[in-house]
């Protein structure tokens, strides 16, 4: 059967199924609602809880805003504070769970100890409800969290990974805070003194590129990036490398991935995009001798069927495929990273399983390890951090799995799911970054009472 | 939207009520579990009614069904924690018409988030970063589930 042929029946099929699903209970299609539905005899209550949340959430948002876990001798607001925003209009991505009232409160929730060898890990910490955390990285002495919380960009920072402070960035001037816009910052990378941030702000497929910079990490200003902001659509990573800053971009729609750099600390950029068809490429990695970028070639557009590929460049303007053991096969190269013994490792998938890859000169690469297979929910959603002996992986799907390793080749997982959550369930991870011994993850979750969404971060020490 | 107790609530039903049916009908395809999807359906009516102020009223229908597949989402744990009081712990079938028993059991061994993106996808033509802005996930993600349900759909049909 054609594809177009099957996806035509296929829609068909689940139309007819859907509709011949029982609706005893519910008016029928097309009908105007003559008595109060099911649902409407909550309204009442509905409504005592409106006026009691906004009771509830003027007293909080009056309350001084604490630092979770410790006090912050910054004044500015930390993780966990109430969004400023209190005329926010949802939009179909929004969560419509978290109320300010009810899940902003920092709380610390005990765990029991993680048995991943080789990390001491202590309390999951509440982030909170609102907002979302999309990556945490590391740059000099400090973690950095990106996401958004409300209708704003936002950078949380963290000497220690327990106390955070939140730096919101400027709206991008060329889009209107009135429609109902997504925006969040994704990526941050030190540059010549200065810190850069990057993001997205758009609605549904019409998404643009945001680059801010600071040089203090609290006051930050939009860059004016020309026709990159457009062009690149959505940056999925950023490094510093000895030609400038190299971001690596994906199209949604039925595009591609490509690779910028800016020599100009992030001000003009120009695309270098990596040779081969349908290229995807996942991530970035800077050193003071060039870049690797992981990702693959030859996806559909459904983003299957790919094979896994890595790519290096000295400058970051030509890039040169490099030899990778199982590149015939299927797969992906999602995340690589170096330790502190100039080991390079990859993780990803080739043919349904999560695999690594291991490289001494990051120019040949060869399969190490097989992390597990787990058939069809597979999918190498892995988040990869080097250590001075090692490295460390978690496997972010629910639940969260650990890894490490002191060579790339062995690696020892928890033998149980990390304990991870903000009520000791189950959560996904979204990123992992690590200072000296000290190892931060920060994950999501359903939030303490199941119905909602929450964020947390969780902070290891690396045992020797 | 500045409206009074009354009209507000009659604004609301005018404008949500219509889409109470469509939302059970996926909800039940998703969950696959009559009595939970009336119980998700009621409780994203309330939390739709709780947040109305706030609604930008463009599409009413694609805000219920982020909430109401959210809320199926985070309905996981609880029926789990269900399950486990419950005897054998199985889901309770819907109730289905004979010659949709075979795509019924095609869509049962699918993983819900699976379910619903091939539904939002197939049924309703929303676009893979349209279904990620409604359940929440990166479009790479939505991407991937298409690809899975669509593959296993095809082979299970092709058996039929």
């Amino acid at each position: 059967m054609h594809d177009d042929q099957f996806e035509r029946d296929l829609a068909q099929r689940l139309r007819a199924y859907e509709a011949r699903i029982p609706d005893d209970e519910a008016p029928l299609p097309g009908t105007r609602v003559a008595r109060r539905p099911p649902w409407a005899a909550f309204i009442g209550v509905g409504a005592l809880g409106v006026v009691a949340s906004g009771i509830l959430a003027l007293v909080l948002v009056s309350a001084p805003r604490d630092a979770i876990g410790e006090a912050s001798p910054s004044a500015s607001a930390s993780i966990g504070a109430p969004s400023p925003s209190a005329t926010h209009a949802p939009t179909p991505a929004e969560s419509p769970v978290p109320t300010a009232s009810t899940s902003e409160t920092p709380t610390a929730t005990t765990l029991p100890p993680a048995p991943l060898a080789g990390v001491a890990w202590g309390s999951a910490v509440a982030g909170g409800h609102e907002g979302f955390v999309r990556r945490i990285t590391a740059e000099g002495d400090q973690f950095y969290a990106l996401g958004a919380l409300g209708d704003d960009a936002v950078i949380w920072s963290s000497g220690d990974g327990r106390s955070w402070d939140v730096a919101t960035l400027p709206f991008p001037a060329s889009w209107e805070r009135e429609a109902p816009v997504f925006i969040s910052a994704s990526n941050l990378v030190a540059s010549d003194g200065r810190l850069v941030a990057i993001g997205t702000v758009g609605a549904l497929d019409n998404l643009n590129v945001v680059i801010w910079e600071s040089t203090d990490g609290v006051s930050w200003r939009e860059i004016d990036t020309g026709a990159f902001m457009a062009a690149a659509y959505s940056v999925l990573d950023v490094t510093a490398g000895p030609g400038g800053l190299v971001v690596v971009t994906h199209h949604y729609a039925g595009g591609t991935g490509s690779a910028w750099r800016s020599t100009d600390g992030g001000h003009t950029w120009t695309e270098h995009r990596p040779p081969g068809e349908s290229v995807e490429a996942a991530a970035v990695v800077g050193t003071g001798a060039g870049y690797l970028i992981a990702g693959s070639t030859g996806a559909d557009e459904m983003d299957t069927g790919g094979s896994p590929r890595i790519w290096g460049s000295d400058d970051g303007s030509a890039w040169t495929p490099l030899e990778i053991e199982g590149g015939d096969g299927e797969g992906r190269v999602n995340q690589l990273t170096v330790d502190g013994s100039g080991r390079w490792v990859a993780v990803g998938t080739l043919n349904g399983r999560a695999v690594a890859w291991r490289s001494e000169d990051g120019i040949s690469w060869t399969i190490a390890a097989d992390f597990r297979s787990d058939g069809p929910d597979t999918r190498g959603a892995f988040r990869l951090v080097g250590i001075p002996d090692g490295f460390l992986a978690l496997d972010l799907s629910d639940p969260i799995v650990g890894w490490i390793s002191g060579d790339g080749r062995g690696w020892t997982s928890s033998d149980q799911p990390m304990p991870t959550g903000l009520a000791g369930r189950a959560g996904w991870g979204t990123g992992i970054a690590r200072i000296s011994d000290t190892v931060v993850v920060v994950g999501e979750d359903y939030g303490p009472d199941g119905a909602g969404f929450g964020w947390f971060t969780w902070v290891g020490t690396i045992q020797r | 939207m500045d409206a009074s107790a009354p009209a507000r609530d009659d604004l609301f039903i005018a404008t949500v009520g219509q889409h109470y049916p469509g939302l059970v009908r996926r909800l039940t395809a998703v969950v696959r579990d009559r009595e939970a999807a009336l119980d998700l359906a009621q409780e994203a009516y309330l939390r739709a009614y709780r947040s109305w102020d706030r609604f930008d009223g463009t599409d009413a229908r694609a805000w219920l069904h982020t909430i109401g597949l959210r809320l199926a989402f985070n309905e996981r744990d609880r029926r789990r924690r269900w399950a486990r009081i419950i005897e054998g712990g199985s889901e309770r079938e819907t109730r289905m018409a004979p010659e949709d028993l075979g795509l019924h059991e095609a869509l049962g061994s699918l993983r819900r988030e699976h379910r619903a993106a091939i539904l939002l996808n197939a049924v309703d033509g929303y676009t893979q970063s349209e279904i990620a802005a409604i359940l929440g996930v990166p479009p790479g993600t939505v991407a991937s589930w298409l690809s899975r349900a669509k593959s296993h759909l095809r082979k299970a049909m092709t058996d039929a």
